[in-house]
């Protein structure tokens, strides 16, 4: 495996220096990654989550292939997803199930103008981000009507059919789909507003799940399934001295949510609020004042047509921020301050968890440089009495991109939620008389550092060689889950629960992209990773986990209009087990090797109408999965075709983002 | 598990030559067939050929009705369509079910004097809706389902617009236990010329 993966790179190496030779140098992406709209929809990107699959630096995974979980580079882990998500400046929460879900977002890939993928510290909106982020970015229409629709579906291979009358024994396979999505947006004037509709359905009934869910149908006898319905609205105004943004929207899922610590599914609906303002001020022509707020409103209740099941929770975030920016001495300074406010609940009966109150302060500087930029950020937080200060730099140059963080870190755990949603009131409020006993503020501290060699950076290739390293040493024993490197869009690999109480991750790897100008677009990245957990208590846990992934794409224009493309994802895992003992499905498992392999090969073909107005979309995915061992065992092979089709009165082609954003400024 | 894999490697293979095709073969027919230069509606009867697989046992094949479209699209003709069939259960222990085929393909036309044959590739979605979806597995009350289909059609010009057609395919459904279906159709075409601006619209 090392010998193939070193000629591989070898070969990459050559093919890279080849392209390469009197090519001019210009600018760099350290620790960040750009997807433009045409680019996710060339690539087969139909839902936002799929965007995981374009990441092979982020490992996630997902259980019914609608809900994924993921770790940039190993930042955080998969229960506890530190990294986090925005749209269009504005943070968008982790569930009350612990899950930052792109899919509940009320954003279709057709509003995405693009999408910003952070591996390093950096900041964003006043608020600092040490353990990855998304950034996703909308199009708005600042200048006349647009208004366009969009439909995708799904489907696997190997459903009953008719024989479900005849073969008891045949389940339904996982359908994707049907998602639908609309928008009407209008601006002049400086002023714009925008409304999104979207829709999405999911089957997740694949057999691998589906001994789990059956006991959940419900009583119109449907095969339990997800319904997401998510409408917004956006207004603003922009200025030559302002611009401002507010932004309304709901998300209600109708889920079968997968609880990883109750390591089960549990019928819930989530309806999720959101209500934030972005607006920036001009000071003169060398200062800027910011302000952001974002409140969000997450409700747990029971789930139409399920039965005698209610977990009735709330949860209510607000947070808020304001900054000033300035340059002097050719830095260009952000120095902030916010307050963080958190707060769960049972909606109709007592408060359990007092207010979790944080409040924080900021500043960073960013230091042009002829070839490149710093960036050096500094955060307090002060929290139940207890100081957490972030430390990052970056340092970004035209032949090296390295960045370091020291981070101490809070957590709220609600233990008092999951097991309200697991026992139900009663049992729950004979335990204690003050339950807010069960809830806890955590705290962890997290080392990181990133470097980034360019071996090759001009028009047509980059080619870099990077590696990383991540310490976390927590101050509890959390229970959590891992697993191997599962593909997005369904359910693979390994789960269980393991004790995490710190432990470090590295990862080395190669990557080379090569733009062929309209004509094949390449990337390639290989890379090795190790984790390693340093507890002990349970008798299942993991030591030390190698693990290697070779991720592969090609888009080609083959034809005006006409775009095909191709990826290639390797994942394969080596575990040691230190202790004997017995799998959820009740295999019994022995210490030894583990080595879970997955292949999955991607084929999409797009086509463009009305210069860019109208699209139509295919993919085939087929995914071959291996395991020595566990759950589940043995060789798994699938096929899902996808078929992807939108309008929109205005062809879109915008690319506001494209730029380095350390070269902006900062808001 | 030999049978799926030999079936999968079908369509692999299929859809790389259709690649080839289209990848390869671009460049000239783009001049002889200028993309969406045209466009031709069918519609058709059609009929199911039974054959001797299990579902045939539980299954009679009614009468269905199609319609579809075509364009030049490079190298070739792009298809869209819509077929619909009856099936009414032998036997009381299934139901009787309506189907929607779904589909888009790809054909590559050849001209012999007024007659036109084509062979022509079909990916789509079978979508089988069932009478009554009282069971005593639990289930939807409709299953849709990932098709394939290789065509064989002539056409006879009869003027430079209309036309009469006949067609034959072969139609997996990749089910668990895979669906074959046979169909015969025939019917009436209309074509007509688009103008500069639409093919210009279409080709961006």
């Amino acid at each position: 495996m090392r010998s193939r993966i070193s000629k591989i790179m070898k070969a990459v190496v050559l093919f890279a220096m080849a392209s390469a030779i009197a090519s001019p140098v210009h600018g760099q992406l350290g620790g960040r990654d750009v997807f433009h709209r045409d680019e996710l929809l060339d690539l087969g990107v139909y839902r936002p989550a799929d965007i995981f699959e374009l990441m092979p630096s982020w490992s996630s995974w997902s259980i019914d292939g609608f809900t994924h979980r993921a770790s940039a580079s190993g930042k955080s882990n998969y229960t506890q997803e530190r990294w986090a998500l925005f749209v269009d400046g504005r943070r968008v929460e982790r569930s009350l199930l612990g899950v930052i879900d792109l899919n509940m977002l009320p954003v279709s890939i057709q509003m995405i103008d693009s999408v910003e993928v952070f591996n390093v510290p950096t900041t964003i909106s006043g608020q600092y981000v040490g353990d990855g982020a998304i950034h996703i970015h909308t199009h708005r229409e600042v200048d006349g009507f647009d208004a366009g629709v969009n439909v995708y579906t799904g489907n696997e291979i190997n459903d009953p059919g008719p024989f479900l009358y005849k073969d008891g024994s045949l389940s339904n396979i996982d359908r994707v789909g049907p998602d639908y999505g609309g928008f009407l947006q209008g601006g002049g004037g400086g002023f714009y507003a925008t409304v999104t509709a979207n829709y999405r359905e999911h089957h997740a009934t694949d057999s691998h799940i589906s001994h789990r869910t059956r006991v959940l149908h419900d009583n119109n006898n449907h095969s339990p399934r997800k319904l997401l319905y998510t409408p917004s609205l956006r207004v603003g105004f922009n200025s030559e001295s302002s611009q401002t943004d507010i932004t309304v929207s709901r998300s209600t899922m109708q889920d079968i949510a997968f609880v990883p610590s109750y390591g089960a599914e549990i019928p819930v609906r989530q309806t999720i609020h959101s209500v934030s303002y972005n607006g920036s001020y001009s000071i003169g022509d060398a200062a800027k004042l910011m302000a952001s707020v974002v409140a969000t409103e997450d409700f747990a209740h029971g789930r139409d047509n399920f039965l005698a099941w209610d977990p009735n929770i709330k949860s209510d975030i607000l947070r808020a921020r304001a900054a000033l920016g300035f340059t002097a001495n050719n830095v260009l300074w952000s120095v902030g301050a916010g307050l963080d406010l958190f707060r769960v609940r049972p909606g109709n009966y007592t408060l359990i968890s007092d207010q979790y109150r944080v409040y924080k302060a900021y500043a960073t500087a960013d230091l042009p440089r002829p070839d490149g930029t710093d960036q050096v950020t500094a955060e307090v937080g002060h929290v139940a009495g207890a100081i957490l200060p972030k430390v990052a730099l970056s340092i970004r140059r035209t032949h090296i991109n390295a960045s370091a963080s020291f981070s101490r870190n809070s957590v709220y755990e609600s233990h008092s939620l999951l097991y309200w949603m697991h026992m139900g009131y009663d049992a729950f409020s004979s335990l204690s008389a003050n339950p807010s006993n069960f809830d806890d503020i955590k705290a962890n501290t997290i080392a990181t550092a990133d470097l980034s060699i360019n071996l090759l950076n001009n028009e047509t290739v980059k080619l870099s060689a990077f590696g990383g390293f991540r310490y976390s040493q927590n101050d509890w024993a959390t229970i959590q889950d891992f697993t191997f490197i599962p593909g997005p869009n369904r359910f693979q690999g390994d789960l269980r629960i393991v004790p995490d109480l710190g432990g470090s991750h590295v990862d080395l790897g190669l990557r080379g992209e090569h733009d062929g100008d309209g004509g094949f677009d390449h990337f390639l990245q290989g890379a090795v990773r190790t984790v390693t957990h340093g507890g002990d208590i349970f008798r299942e846990i993991m030591r030390e986990v190698p693990r290697y992934n070779l991720s592969y794409r090609v888009r080609y224009t083959a034809l005006p209009g006409f775009t095909m493309a191709g990826m290639l994802n390797l994942h394969s895992a080596t575990e040691w087990r230190s202790f004997y003992g017995t799998s959820r499905e009740g295999t019994p498992f022995y210490g030894g090797p583990v080595v879970p392999t997955q292949m999955k090969l991607s084929l999409s073909a797009r086509k463009t109408l009305f210069d860019g107005r109208m699209y139509a979309s295919l993919k085939i995915d087929n995914v071959l999965n291996r395991s020595l061992q566990d759950w589940p065992a043995g060789e798994v092979r699938d096929m899902t075709f996808h078929i992807a089709v939108g309008a929109a009165l205005k062809g879109r082609s915008s690319l506001r983002y494209s730029e380095d954003p350390f070269a902006r400024p900062l808001f | 598990m030999f049978g799926m894999r030999r079936q999968i490697a079908a369509i692999w293979s299929s859809c790389i030559v259709v690649t080839l095709l289209i990848t390869t073969a671009g460049g000239d027919s783009y001049a002889q067939h200028r993309p969406f230069s045209s466009v031709e509606l069918r519609a058709a009867l059609l009929d199911n050929l039974s054959n001797d697989d299990t579902f045939f046992l539980h299954w009679h094949a009614g009468k269905g009705v199609g319609l579809s479209g075509k364009t030049p699209f490079y190298a070739g003709n792009a298809e869209l369509g819509l077929y619909y069939n009856t099936y009414d259960a032998i036997g009381s222990d299934v139901p009787g079910m309506k189907a929607l085929h779904m589909f888009v393909g790809w054909g590559y036309p050849l001209q012999v004097k007024s007659f036109t044959l084509e062979p022509a590739f079909r990916l789509g979605n079978y979508r089988m809706i069932f009478n009554d979806g009282s069971t005593q597995f639990r289930s939807e009350m409709d299953e849709s389902e990932f098709s394939t289909s290789v065509v064989m059609s002539g056409k006879l010009n009869l003027n430079r617009s209309l036309g009469i057609f006949g067609e034959v395919s072969r139609t997996t459904v990749y089910t668990y236990y895979r669906l074959y279906y046979n169909y015969i159709g025939a019917g009436v075409s209309l074509r007509f010329n688009t103008g500069s601006a639409f093919q210009g619209a279409l080709s961006q």
